[in-house]
């Protein structure tokens, strides 16, 4: 405001002093010192605030003391006034004194004013040469006032920069007050950046034309601009960067405020075309499309998550999966999306392929398990007629031998009734071999049935069956009472037999077989040990011995298929427990099989 | 202990089995004549009186039947599923001879009507045993029913 008062010109003062116009708008005009002694300055604020109309009394204060100074000369030159006319203008002299003192008060403390804002003020005149300026101003250039008045403004502008001011100062004369920004170069040399806020201004009836310029220096605000910019510019890299489309579009109208880069890398479509009205809902693939419309077509909240999985068709008519994330924010009074999209198509396909793989894997499966199902079926099948048609030639040979040796009875020599044996012999030991087979064909695939099981009811007729197992044959001792097991009893029968077979079978020559059975708790389980007075095993065959087929001795020794064991393995294995044997040569051993205790 | 010169029928495809048979009902005495068949087919046709085995003055109805169960196209089993199905061979005795000790074969065969059930000897004398108890037991101590011997009757005639 005191700017503009101060400014306001009365149209009268010009034709009484028009050659000083500009410079006597201001009281330190000219390059004379301030009069600061003649006219006391206030300092102070408080006075009743001035208006308009007071401070246009400036002005003409101004000429009445100049027309003063002539009447008194005149005075003085003729000498011949009246004492009371003289007394009256002494009043009025006085009087005006007065005024003009307050006045001046006024004055300075819009001086002063000017002075304080802290923007530079320029009054250039239409040759650019500076008119009035304000202290910050001089500050800013570090220039005396007295050497800045009526120097070209120009003269503190960088040369490069003259033609932008000149172009601004036209523009501000003929068309409209703006702003533009030069270099300016302080005494010292300093080059800083200045914006200038020019008005253009004129008085009603002179033709003369000046310009008002607000000079503001802009090193600190083009500083954080530029770090604004920089730090801008580093996200905006950042975003970019992202592989993924990163976006923010209007929550209703779905219309794109702003889309990185990425989304022409990815989709090739220039990043301009996002910004058109439903450019995006165009490219959702046509069959994703109203599942995505019907997320975002949903009443959505400050804070709601969404995420979703839809193909888009890129530039080249690919289609693309992508993931989407979006949040919902408030911006004023509409919800807006932010998103990121990334592009999941390998993981796609790679979940395809993996869906593919694994439905191809439950085929294979399927076939190979029916596969089995029919070679389980054929070895079935095979067991069966390995048990008939091959026991069949067997029954013959040993049949057929039988008669001739009944037949040849008379005349057979010992050679050839011993020749009878070995083939009756031979016969006997593959039938046995082949029962054994199919014995160990059956414990490996019959279902077990697990039920508590009274030991001694297992083992009692196993003896009774084997005239091998009884007196006087053998001695068989049983520690009772046993302690009951969970188990298949079919398979516990053959486990009890081939071990006491065992247990009797080999002994050393003349010796009468021992075997003590008993029980004993091992944890939640329960050992039934076989403890016999045989020959033995070494310790190098105690790990093999178990194995099918396994035999430790000559069949003219010891007979046996090699199987009986095996099968006890096996039978316990499918049972849920576990075998094993202590023994020293010369000693006997004790062969134990163990399985999970029953409630008594 | 009225015994019968009504036929034995063996259904049985082993030749050898045959022949061990045959050789054991010779040595014990057994004086029926012993019909072999040779599969299941041809059991239910000599027990039907049809096709080859159409003239029953030739193929008489026997008193007893030993029947294999491991047989060529028609099973042992499926030849006492058909005789049960007969309402004139309710009476009929089939006793199974087979080299099977299955379980589940021996249960299925009594359950299909069996009278009895034998498991082929191996060695001569086990053999020669098996016939003189049959020709003990069923052909001179047991008493046969009615109906079969009847049909017989009638059909020779």
């Amino acid at each position: 405001m005191g700017s503009t008062v101060v400014m306001k010109q009365d149209p009268q003062q010009k034709k009484l002093a028009p050659a000083e116009q500009p410079t006597t708008l201001f009281r330190r005009q000219g390059k004379k010192p301030h009069p600061s002694n003649a006219i006391p300055r206030i300092h102070t604020l408080s006075e009743k605030p001035l208006n308009t109309k007071n401070t246009n009394l400036i002005v003409r204060l101004e000429v009445t003391r100049q027309r003063q100074n002539r009447g008194a000369a005149q005075k003085h030159d003729h000498g011949s006034d009246t004492e009371t006319q003289a007394s009256r203008e002494r009043d009025r002299i006085e009087q005006l004194e007065q005024t003009l003192t307050r006045l001046q008060a006024e004055c300075d403390r819009y001086a002063n004013l000017f002075d304080a804002v802290p923007v530079g003020y320029v009054l250039l005149d239409e040759l650019g040469t500076i008119q009035e300026t304000n202290q910050h101003f001089t500050e800013m250039v570090e220039l005396q006032r007295d050497m800045l008045i009526r120097g070209p403004f120009m003269r503190l502008v960088l040369p490069d920069d003259v033609q932008v001011l000149l172009g601004h100062l036209r523009r501000c004369h003929f068309v409209t007050p703006g702003s533009a920004i030069v270099r300016l170069r302080a005494a010292s040399g300093r080059v800083f950046p200045a914006e200038l806020l020019t008005s253009r201004w004129s008085t009603g009836a002179s033709p003369r034309i000046y310009f008002r310029i607000a000079v503001t220096d802009i090193t600190h605000r083009q500083a954080a601009e530029q770090k604004q910019e920089s730090t801008r510019q580093n996200f905006q890299t950042l975003i970019d960067t992202v592989e993924g489309v990163v976006w923010e579009a209007d929550a209703a109208t779905l219309d794109i405020g702003f889309v990185s880069q990425f989304a022409e890398t990815l989709l090739g479509y220039p990043v301009q075309e996002w910004y058109r009205h439903g450019f995006w809902e165009s490219h959702v693939y046509v069959e994703d499309r109203d599942q995505v419309m019907g997320l975002l077509s949903r009443p959505l909240a400050e804070g709601d998550e969404l995420a979703m999985d839809y193909r888009v068709l890129t530039s080249k008519r690919d289609l693309l999966w992508l993931h989407e994330r979006i949040t919902v924010r408030r911006r004023g009074a509409k919800l807006r999306l932010f998103g990121i999209a990334v592009d999941i198509t390998e993981h796609k396909r790679a979940e395809e392929s993996l869906r593919y793989a694994h439905e191809h894997l439950e085929s294979v499966v399927a076939e190979r398990t029916a596969q089995l199902r029919e070679t389980v079926s054929d070895m079935e099948a095979f067991s069966y007629s390995l048990s008939h048609d091959m026991r069949a030639p067997l029954r013959a040979m040993q049949g057929y031998a039988e008669l001739l040796q009944e037949r040849l009875a008379e005349t057979l020599g010992a050679t050839e009734r011993d020749y009878f044996e070995r083939i009756r012999g031979s016969a006997h030991r593959l039938d046995h071999l082949i029962q054994d087979v199919l014995q160990y064909s059956r414990i490996a695939r019959a279902p077990v049935e697990i039920k508590p099981l009274q030991l001694e009811k297992v083992l009692e007729p196993v003896i009774h069956d084997y005239p091998a197992l009884q007196e006087p044959n053998a001695e068989i001792a049983v520690e009772k009472p046993l302690l009951p097991v969970l188990g298949h009893e079919a398979f516990l029968t053959q486990c009890f037999s081939n071990l006491l077979s065992n247990a009797v079978k080999f002994v050393a020559e003349g010796q009468k077989p021992q075997v003590r059975i008993g029980t004993q708790p091992i944890g939640s389980d329960v050992r039934v040990w076989f403890q016999d007075n045989g020959i033995g095993i070494q310790k190098q065959d105690q790990k093999r011995i178990f194995g099918i087929f396994q035999r430790l001795h000559p069949a003219h020794r010891y007979q046996g298929t090699g199987i009986g064991l095996a099968i006890v393995q096996k039978a316990v294995e499918r049972m849920g427990g576990r075998v094993g044997l202590e023994s020293k040569v010369g000693e006997g051993t004790r062969f134990w099989l163990q399985l999970p205790r029953a409630q008594a | 202990m009225t015994g019968s010169t009504a036929p034995i029928l063996l259904v049985e495809d082993d030749q050898n089995d045959v022949f061990f048979l045959q050789y054991a009902f010779e040595a014990a005495g057994i004086p029926n004549r012993l019909q072999v068949v040779e599969d299941g087919g041809q059991a239910v046709d000599y027990l039907a009186g049809q096709g080859e085995f159409a003239e029953r003055s030739r193929f008489p109805f026997p008193c007893l039947v030993l029947l294999d169960l491991n047989l060529p196209l028609k099973m042992g089993s499926d030849v006492l599923r058909w005789v049960r199905q007969q309402p004139s061979l309710q009476t009929l005795l089939v006793i199974v001879l087979t080299s099977s000790q299955n379980s589940g074969d021996i249960d299925e065969a009594y359950r299909l009507g069996a009278r009895s059930f034998l498991v082929k000897p191996h060695s001569l004398e086990q053999r020669l045993n098996m016939a003189k108890a049959i020709k003990l037991y069923w052909l001179e101590m047991n008493e046969f029913p009615t109906i079969n011997q009847e049909g017989q009757g009638s059909r020779v005639e």
